[in-house]
């Protein structure tokens, strides 16, 4: 599904983002991507969409995105933000923006848009404008702008960040009902172990630990190396 | 100047709010050219307009109060320009709390003072009762560009963001002991607003990418209209005859 | 700066409306034309618009306890061009005047051309020319907006006070001094915050600062062709705002458009009429010597501005396309 050989990527200073990274995801995997801040994971998400030009081959879903711009592809990424995903005037023209790009007939995309958006409990909301909205709910709109494209992959840049704890398990049960490849960047150990089930630890831009949830989060050490908790 | 301010009322409910967005903008504007062009001696003319808005206020349950007083935000620039007016005009001249004020000034700085009030009155009444996305959408089906309509569209959405980010730097400044007195300390307000400049080009860069992986080409889709009612087109047939009919004949 | 309805005359209004209107067709065909292979002028220009709005908001301090705010317009034409900072502009004027009643709908006109053509436009050429006069590096490339954000407000106002007095709302030998007057401390304060902006930018994102720049010194030796046109630019553009401002302040009598308005009782024609469509539409309006005389000196005015307006825009023209043949990108 996904397969990364040698991946590089530099900042605009010259500095390393990404030194070389190795891996494959299958089909059907629950991968979280973790990592103390600054460690690439980001900027490893953003090459994965082909939002960001990196040296190396990298293939997602059979298409080689080392060559090809950013468009769209079988990955969809949630943002960290989701203002910066909600450009619309109102959820429901920001949730049929995708399906109408593709093409879709005007009964497709309304389905679609109602679909999406139930299955982030945001039914009714197509009138709504992102700014009324609270973070939890802008955040699950920005997941179901995302859904309505119908995406492999569903990769998503810390999930948790800035929500309260309803808001949080909200977005936990959206990540666990979703049937597809799954790929969480965040450093909330805890929350992504209701989630994933293999763990794969960046640090400074390279690989340091790839391996079962379960079995790394035991590894206490390991984790304290390398800024984080279970 | 929160978005609740301006869009609190927009989503409400009335025979004003379900008006066709496009009907509601064209009359708006007529009123506002012609309300602009009336000679200010017809006196009678402006009243009927004040009218035609205080029977629209009424129609679209909005309160008269947020109405007027949105309205009467205009009135610093009226003062700065024109209070100035009826004691350098030359012409006949009325004596009035002592001072020899010029008609023809009087009459000037009356006329522009009622023009723009009732022009500012107009366009709250049709933002308050319309959302603004349809106004998008009706400036769209009456031939604004498609990309400029994009433009204001996503220069809307991030309005409120924006202002919100300058706030929060202009008050971190000012839990830091910023009190600007003189001009020279306009430099750390150079500071923010260079800080504010890269956080919306860094913005800009990260909605595109947002909108590159929904496969954007160039263009926002808009929603588009159903046929204007026959209804509602008598409407708009008998207003803009109202509307002309007082501009011309009423003296 | 920004003008409510009823305070600038319907011919005033339609002149600067169809300049204006005219000038954005130009503006937004060109980035209809870039859209296939550079998608990201819509929202980057959507998002700048919004941040000139906020921007506007913060005031700044001009001592005496008073304030001005940034316009903001040369910052945005020396990082997005001149056309982006016209469209930019136009956008934060309808907002503005949509949603916050600040400058009016039918005065639109008068204030795209005021801030967006003369302000993010007209100034251009003037940064252009300081900027290849100055050595590479960013202390000229500041210089350069600074002189041209300082300008930019100060001849915008100055064509706010024409505007006003040519429909009869304000005599000019009071708006004139009075709104130059003020812009000319106001403009410091822009130009301050030009210049802080183009530092902030130049030192965290240099790969977004246009070419011309000539930020590291790729553009030594500049070509000498440019200089020469850069300083005509320059040259036209000054001495158009000192013949615009400075005769008011030289002398304290009346200039020749007031003495002729004050003769013919321009000021009234104001008060009885201010359209001239609508006489053509009903004829049974009387159409007096006296009125066909302020109409004639209403367009003479008129005129004058076109004409400066003309000037500017071929000076442009031939400077934007100096850069293209050099194969360099005259704006991101």
């Amino acid at each position: 599904m996904i397969a990364i050989q040698d991946l590089r990527y530099r900042y605009h200073d010259g500095s390393e983002a990404l030194r070389g990274l190795d891996l494959c995801i299958e089909e059907g995997e629950k991968v979280c991507l973790a990592g103390p801040n600054g460690a690439g994971k980001s900027t490893l998400l953003l090459c994965l969409a082909g939002l960001l030009q990196a040296e190396g081959r990298l293939r997602v879903g059979g298409h080689d995105i080392s060559r090809q711009g950013p468009g769209p592809s079988a990955l969809g990424l949630v943002f960290q933000y989701p203002d910066d995903q909600l450009f619309c005037p109102t959820i429901g023209e920001d949730i049929a923006f995708g399906p109408r790009n593709q093409r879709k007939s005007e009964q497709e995309v309304a389905d679609r848009v109602s679909s999406s958006l139930s299955a982030v409990g945001l039914s009714g909301f197509e009138p709504r404008c992102a700014h009324h909205l609270s973070g939890g709910e802008k955040k699950r709109a920005a997941i179901a702008a995302v859904l309505a494209c119908q995406p492999d992959i569903l990769a998503l840049d810390e999930p948790w960040a800035n929500l309260d704890a309803r808001a949080s398990r909200a977005v936990t049960d959206i990540m666990r009902n979703f049937s597809g490849t799954l790929l969480v960047a965040s450093h909330d150990l805890t929350r992504a172990a209701f989630v994933c089930t293999r763990l794969i630890v960046i640090d400074q831009g390279a690989l340091v630990g790839d391996g079962p949830m379960k079995d790394l989060l035991q590894d206490l050490g390991f984790l304290e190396a390398h800024g984080l908790e279970p | 100047m929160g978005h609740g301010f301006i869009d609190r009322f927009s989503r409400m409910d009335s025979c004003i709010h379900r008006l066709d967005a496009r009907i509601k903008i064209v009359l708006t504007l007529l009123l506002i050219i012609l309300a602009v062009t009336t000679p200010p001696q017809r006196l009678l003319a402006f009243v009927i307009y004040a009218g035609v808005l205080l029977w629209t206020t009424a129609f679209s349950q909005l309160p008269l109060q947020h109405v007027l007083r949105r309205a009467a935000m205009v009135l610093p620039f009226s003062a700065f320009v024109a209070l100035g007016i009826p004691f350098v005009h030359g012409g006949e001249t009325v004596p009035l709390f002592g001072l020899r004020l010029s008609v023809t000034g009087l009459w000037i700085l009356m006329g522009a003072t009622v023009k723009s009030m009732l022009a500012a009155t107009a366009l709250i009444l049709l933002m308050s009762t319309t959302p603004f996305n349809r106004i998008l959408a009706g400036f769209r089906a009456l031939g604004t560009p498609k990309i400029f309509v994009d433009l204001l569209s996503l220069s809307h959405r991030y309005l409120y963001l924006l202002i919100e980010e300058a706030t929060r730097l202009r008050r971190a400044a000012i839990a830091r002991g910023y009190a600007p007195k003189w001009l020279p300390q306009t430099l750390i307000v150079g500071r923010l607003v260079g800080n504010l400049f890269l956080r919306s080009y860094e913005r800009a860069e990260r909605v595109y990418g947002a909108m590159c992986l929904r496969g954007y080409a160039g263009y926002l889709p808009t929603s588009g209209f159903a046929p204007v009612s026959r209804r509602d087109g008598m409407l708009l047939v008998v207003m803009m005859l109202l509307l002309i009919s007082v501009r011309v004949f009423v003296h | 700066m920004h003008i409510p309805d009823g305070f600038v005359s319907g011919t005033i209004n339609s002149v600067t409306a169809v300049v204006s209107v005219a000038t954005l067709a130009f503006c937004v065909g060109r980035v209809k034309k870039e859209l296939a292979d550079k998608a990201f002028t819509v929202p980057l220009l959507g998002t700048i618009a919004a941040f000139v709005f906020a921007a506007q908001m913060l005031n700044f301090p001009i001592g005496g306890g008073t304030s001005g705010h940034f316009l903001g317009a040369v910052a945005a034409a020396a990082l997005l061009g001149p056309w982006n900072a016209c469209i930019v502009l136009s956008v934060v004027l309808v907002i503005q005047g949509l949603l916050f009643g600040d400058g009016g709908i039918t005065a639109l006109g008068s204030n795209i051309f005021n801030m967006g053509i003369v302000g993010g436009i007209l100034t251009f050429p003037v940064m252009r020319g300081i900027r290849a006069l100055l050595p590479s590096g960013r202390s000229g490339y500041c210089i350069a907006a600074a002189t041209a954000s300082w300008l930019s407000v100060v001849v915008a106002s100055g064509f706010c006070a024409f505007e006003l007095a040519l429909s009869g709302t304000s005599p000019l030998k009071i708006a004139l001094p009075a709104m130059v007057g003020t812009h000319m401390i106001i403009g410091l304060g822009e130009a301050m915050i030009t210049v802080a902006v183009l530092t902030a930018v130049a030192t965290a994102r240099p790969d977004i600062v246009p070419a011309w720049a000539n930020l590291d010194g790729t553009l030594q030796p500049a070509p000498m062709r440019k200089a020469p046109w850069g300083l005509a630019a320059a040259g036209l553009v000054l001495a158009v705002a000192l013949a615009l401002f400075g005769s008011p302040f030289a002398s304290s009598s009346p200039d020749g458009l007031e003495k002729v308005a004050e003769e013919k009782g321009f000021m009234e024609a104001a008060a009885e009429d201010k359209v001239v469509w609508t006489k053509a539409l009903f004829p049974d309006y009387k159409i007096t010597n006296i009125q066909s005389e302020k109409l004639a000196t209403g367009l003479a005015g008129v005129v004058g501005t076109m004409i400066v307006f003309a000037c500017g825009f071929m000076v442009i023209r031939f400077m934007a396309r100096v850069p293209a043949k050099s194969g360099k990108v005259d704006a991101k």
